[in-house]
């Protein structure tokens, strides 16, 4: 009776063995590419009383049902300002890094239309900066 | 002489009738824009777009209107009077509570002029720079300076108020009797104030409003080699929107406008 509680327990825990190896075999077979798009370097050194001179506005292309990745790098050669960007279309705010007081470096965003999108960069509460923001594609 | 003066009378009344009918949709399109419903504004605005110079005098009369009507089914709309910010939506810079602003915006859209009206709502220590910058004769004047350097912040928003409505009813007494939206555009393209430019590209690329006139061979003749120059110019919301008009060979931008 015993023996057969533990046949039994043992055939339970080779199984979970198997879903465990299968899972990771499965995820690094199956699992999320990251394509690397375009890398921004954005440094600010001078704060122009022209708004649009402390920006850097680009615009990129995105496919509808893709998911794309915002990283931003800030205080590079220690300068202070934290990077803030603004994805829009037309205008429309389709995305940004921050919210209220919340900032993040990374942000995702799923493409729901494909067409040209602006990628408007600043630095938060006017300060100088050097921030560099990859743009990757996950598939 | 009796065929005559009936033709004569016909035709009054059919110019009658055809001017009440303007006047009417003109009235209850501006009583929709300055009502509280933001999607009942917003189709409005775009009404009064498309009367292109028709609409600017009525627009004006709303510059005296410094009333606030608060909107009211917002959504995700981002502006300064929103309550509620998601991180996503339209956004426009203006404080469009305040019925002679929401005119204010609706006229720079319309003739893509920069009378000042945007800087309204900003944060306290970017209102002299905008002063300096989008009213330079009034900050030149060395009393006006004194007057500035010891002004609240109040009063400088007060200040930045009085001259965006005097700026935009001095630019309709001087140029209303000739002005039309197309040459308009192609002033703002040519002018050396970004904002406007950035206006006007932006309508290029995005609007969807009428500007009679604006056709495929006007754009050849007249705009591309404007949007050449700016296409190289170093502020990059300038250079990135014209380079967008220029690369679009299929003049796609120009299917949504019904400017014939």
């Amino acid at each position: 009776m015993k023996s057969e509680k533990y046949n039994q327990m043992i055939k339970l825990m080779r199984l979970g063995l198997i879903a465990v190896c299968l899972f990771t075999i499965s995820g690094r077979l199956f699992g999320q590419k990251e394509i690397f798009i375009k890398q921004i370097d954005f440094r600010l050194d001078y704060v122009s009383d022209i708004d649009y001179e402390n920006e850097y506005f680009v615009t990129l292309k995105f496919n509808k049902g893709t998911k794309y990745i915002f990283k931003i790098t800030n205080h590079v050669d220690d300068y202070e300002g934290e990077a803030v960007i603004e994805l829009m279309d037309a205008d429309m705010l389709v995305v940004t890094n921050i919210l209220g007081s919340k900032y993040f470096e990374n942000v995702s965003f799923i493409c729901n239309k494909t067409g040209f999108y602006d990628l408007l960069v600043k630095f938060r509460d006017n300060l100088k900066g050097n921030s560099v923001i990859d743009v990757v594609m996950v598939q | 002489m009796r065929k005559l003066y009936t033709i004569f009378l016909v035709a009054l009344f059919t110019g009658m009738s055809v001017f009440c009918r303007l006047q009417d949709d003109m009235d209850l399109l501006i009583e929709k824009f300055t009502s509280s419903d933001w999607a009942v504004v917003k189709e409005a605005k775009e009404g009064l777009e498309n009367y292109e110079a028709l609409a600017i005098p009525e627009i004006i009369k709303l510059l005296d209107r410094n009333e606030i009507v608060k909107l009211t089914n917002t959504g995700s709309l981002i502006y300064p009077g929103a309550e509620k910010v998601f991180g996503y939506g339209q956004i426009v810079a203006y404080d469009i509570d305040n019925i002679s602003i929401r005119a204010g915006w609706l006229l720079e859209e319309i003739s893509f002029q920069n009378f000042g009206f945007s800087g309204f709502h900003l944060p306290n220590d970017e209102l002299m720079s905008f002063i300096k910058i989008t009213f330079p004769e009034y900050y030149n004047n060395a009393n006006n300076r004194k007057k500035l350097d010891t002004s609240t912040e109040a009063e400088l928003r007060n200040v930045i108020y009085k001259l965006s409505i005097a700026n935009a009813k001095e630019w309709w007494t001087t140029y209303g009797n000739t002005w039309n939206r197309l040459d308009a555009l192609v002033d703002a393209l040519k002018s050396y104030d970004e904002k406007r430019q950035v206006k006007a590209l932006f309508y290029m690329r995005n609007g969807d409003t009428k500007c009679t006139g604006l056709t495929k061979d006007y754009y050849i003749e007249n705009i591309s080699k404007e949007i050449v120059r700016l296409s190289s110019s170093d502020t990059q919301r300038v250079s990135e929107h014209a380079r967008l008009v220029l690369y679009d060979n299929k003049f796609l931008w120009l299917e949504n406008k019904n400017s014939e």
